[in-house]
């Protein structure tokens, strides 16, 4: 290997010191005897500086609201192929899991995963192997977990308007 | 309950704390990590895949999958290398896809017309003072790297992580960190030697 090419090997590490000081050296010996690495080094210097003061970007206002209509529609469409559907409540499902929504943000303790996540989709090799990890409570089947869902969220019925907007947390 | 006490003593909590709490059911926390990672991940999406609208999608399925699979978290893991791995590889499934549908254009080379378009949020007097090396440029070059030099320049020079993190997030070998980053950065240079010309 020409040694530009091993001492170019280097130049990051270079930059980042983190090299063992005899190499520093021979690096440093070998920069001042030839432009063309040297340019290389001055180069990367400016290019490492310039990376790290690319404008950043900020989430839009909406992100949060998106995330949680995200959540709600994934529930939602969960609903869609179970019996349950029609409920004699006089509410949209989707009221329904707006609500139970934030019932579960105003009660911490609440065990919330029953309600929420019974079962991952099967849209992805991530979801099929996160869901080996998870474990299912074997007496609640899907069936029951909706009716958990519809019971709970009548509960957040009660709810004042004040106390749901507080609830909005990452809106304020 | 006083809720703004509650959030703002939790704010200063250590991930790994956040993610216990809200594995056992307190979604304050889950809404805390939302707030905590959002800028961040949407940039390191945003610098990977170019596009905002995309990035943003991407942040929220990286969320939503958190939110859906919290108990998958180990203790083992730092968080943040956690959520990053989740959206990297959400990330790299996108530019898949894209190259699927044909849609991945990488004939953008230093145009000046324009047929790439930046959002908005580009276009700001800061950007207009880097008169040289823009961020449109940067990005573009940044565009023209494969996925894998493109992951690690975004994660060290980017957003400055060190190498043992990048090592966790993307789990390969510290030293094969080290050289992927050593030899994008210099495929960096090689592409942009030439507007480096006066400046450095
Ligand atoms: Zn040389």
């Amino acid at each position: 290997m020409n040694p530009c090419a091993t001492v170019q090997k280097y130049l990051s590490s270079y930059l980042d010191q983190s090299l063992d000081p005899q190499l520093r050296q021979e690096i440093d010996s070998h920069i001042q005897e030839c432009p063309e690495c040297a340019k290389i080094l001055q180069d990367l210097k400016f290019l490492t500086s310039r990376l790290k003061n690319v404008q950043t970007l900020q989430a839009s206002d909406s992100f949060e609201k998106n995330l949680r209509q995200r959540i709600i529609d994934n529930t939602a469409t969960k609903e869609e192929n179970n019996p349950l559907k029609t409920f004699s409540y006089g509410l949209s499902a989707a009221a329904i899991l707006v609500a139970v929504y934030f019932f579960i943000n105003t009660n911490p303790t609440t065990p919330s995963d029953n309600i929420i996540s019974p079962a991952p989709s099967k849209s992805s090799i991530m979801d099929a192997r996160m869901s080996e990890e998870i474990t299912t409570n074997p007496d609640l089947d899907k069936e029951t977990n909706t009716q958990m869902a519809v019971d709970d969220s009548i509960e957040s019925k009660r709810l004042t308007d004040e106390e749901q907007r507080e609830i909005n947390l990452v809106d304020q | 309950m006083k809720q703004g006490e509650d959030y703002s003593k939790h704010r200063e909590s250590a991930d790994e704390e956040l993610i216990a709490r809200f594995q056992q059911g307190d979604n304050y926390a889950f809404d805390l990590l939302v707030i905590r990672y959002k800028d961040p991940l949407l940039n390191y999406v945003f610098r990977f895949l170019g596009d905002r609208t995309d990035a943003e999608d991407i942040v929220q399925e990286t969320f939503y999958r958190l939110y859906k699979n919290k108990h998958y978290y180990k203790e083992i893991a730092k968080f943040s290398t956690w959520i990053y791995t989740i959206a990297g590889n959400l990330a790299k499934t996108e530019l898949r896809k894209r190259k699927r549908r044909n849609l991945f254009s990488i004939n953008y080379y230093m145009s000046t017309d324009k047929d790439y378009d930046l959002p908005d949020d580009q276009t700001s007097p800061e950007k207009d003072a880097n008169t040289i090396i823009t961020d449109d440029i940067i990005q573009q070059s940044v565009d023209k790297l494969s996925p894998k030099f493109k992951q690690v320049i975004i994660l060290r020079d980017i957003q400055g992580f060190s190498y043992e993190e990048i090592s966790d997030i993307i789990k390969i070998p510290l030293g094969t960190v080290k050289s992927r980053v050593n030899r994008a950065r210099l495929k960096l240079q090689e592409d942009l030697k030439y507007l480096m010309k006066d400046i450095t």
